[in-house]
Parts: structure tokens; sequence; C-alpha cells
């Protein structure tokens, strides 16, 4: 369930298909994670889980892969 | 011996910008004299000992420019300046330049790499009561010009190989409110694992 919620905000956030969402997608290599995606990448995953992130969360967001890690710290579990 | 023109240190989302002085000043050196680095520059050539020391203690009575290094949780990950007309005071001038490059990969790709900017163009706008920002990019650094049209800048038509580039304090303003709150809402969550 996690997971989904999960891809579903990268997908609405920085309008991509979900074939292109894994644990290698990451931060400015690809042409829709910009700064501005990354924005509102961050406000999709806060209300997809109705939670608040810290500044070095939002900063150490950089992948898929470090999204999942960092949920975890906010009792998110994607197991 | 800290021959730096100005002693303010700025501090703000999330990075430190520690003026250049004795301590940090060989990592500058160290820095724009990779390949990485040099590559992306306007100037490419390798910069010798002697020039950097002869650069290094000019500093103290150039009045054109300010020159810091970045910090990031106490690491220096790169280096931003600002400056003017070269007969010109940086403190008096309207329109200055700002030049900056992350030097640890690490965080090159990381949205981190746009808060060094954000405390820079807030000082320049803000403290040193700077109109515009303008400066040029080489026309083949797409990843440059990406990041500084996503802080305002407006960019120019490709003259010799260079992209002129130039930020106004309302375009900058408007482009970068959200930005400037995430990077300002602080840390509030504890850990439980620690």
């Amino acid at each position: 369930m996690s997971i989904k919620l999960l891809k579903n905000a990268f997908i609405t956030a920085l309008e991509i298909p979900e074939n292109e969402i894994n644990d290698q997608l990451c931060y400015s290599q690809h042409q829709q994670w910009d700064s501005t995606g990354h924005m509102i990448l961050i406000a999709e995953i806060e209300n997809a889980f109705d939670i608040m992130l810290d500044t070095d969360d939002i900063i150490d967001m950089s992948s898929f892969l470090k999204a999942q890690e960092i949920l975890g710290k906010y009792e998110i579990s994607f197991n | 011996m800290s021959p730096c023109n100005h002693s303010s240190e700025i501090q703000n989302y999330s990075v430190r910008l520690v003026p250049v002085n004795q301590e940090n000043q060989s990592l500058l050196f160290h820095w724009r004299n990779q390949q990485e680095i040099r590559q992306k520059m306007v100037e490419q050539q390798i910069i010798t000992q002697i020039d950097h020391n002869r650069w290094f203690l000019s500093l103290a009575h150039n009045k054109a420019q300010h020159h810091f290094v970045i910090y990031y949780k106490d690491i220096a990950i790169g280096a931003i300046n600002i400056r003017c007309k070269v007969d010109e005071v940086l403190t008096e001038s309207k329109v200055a330049e700002v030049g900056l490059y992350i030097a640890d990969a690490q965080y090159r790709g990381n949205i981190i790499a746009f808060a060094p900017s954000l405390a820079i163009n807030d000082y320049a706008f803000e403290q040193l009561n700077i109109k515009q920002l303008k400066s040029k990019v080489r026309a083949d650094n797409i990843a440059a010009l990406k990041y500084n049209q996503q802080l305002g800048y407006d960019l120019s038509p490709e003259v010799e190989g260079y992209i002129p580039i130039s930020l106004n304090v309302n375009n900058y303003h408007l482009k970068c409110k959200t930005i400037k709150q995430f990077f300002n809402r602080g840390n509030r969550r504890v850990d439980k694992t620690t």
C-alpha cells in the first residue's frame, strides 16, 4: 500500500509514467526531477502520507530509494 | 593571515557561506583545478600555486569581489563569489555577478546546491542593494542554464558560445519563494532510533 502511494506521488508530481519509477530514479538525473519537480514531489508525498518533512529530509530525498528510507523514519513501512 | 576583505559570514537556507580565509583558501586551489570543475568555467586553464597565492593575498584589497566557501553541515562543499566591475566597489554597485561551483559530487546533484545561491542572492539584493545580477554561462552547460532559470534568471540569445543571463530582484523573489520556504522549515522530528 505504501509503495503504491509513494509511486503515485512520484507519477503525479513529476508527470512521469510508472515504468520510469525505480530505485535508481534520482534528482537531477531525470529531466522532470528538477528543483520545481522536487518541491511538487515533497508536497505530494506529505499529502499522501499526512506528514510534514523536516528540511534535512527534504534535502536528503534525492532518489526513489532514498525516499523509502526517509519515510521509514516517519514510521511508514514499505515491507 | 586572513586577507579577507569582508568579515561577514552568511548563514541561511541550511548552509554557511564563510569568507575565504587562511584556513580554507587551499580548498579553492584544489577544487578549482579539478577537471570536472575547470571544464565548466569561463577560464579553464590550470591555476598555479603561485597564481593562487597571489589571488588570495589580493583579496584583502579587492573591493569589487567577495568570496566564500560553502559549508553544509560543517562540510565544505564548494565555493561562491559575488563581484562587480573591477574598477567599482561592490558595496556601491548596482550590478553584480555571482559565480559558484559545488565541488563535492555528492551534493552537486542535490537540491542543496540551490541553497548557497539563495543565500548570496539575498545578500546581494537586501544587504548590498544590488539591483541586477548578470553573468554568462557556457552554452553547452545545460545543467547550469537550467539551474539559473530555476533561480529566476532570464536567458538571452547565445553570443560567441556563451548565454548571457540576468536576474532582477522581483523575478528572484517570485521564482524562489517556495523553495526558500522548504529550506527554512527546520527540523522538528525527533529521531526515535537515537
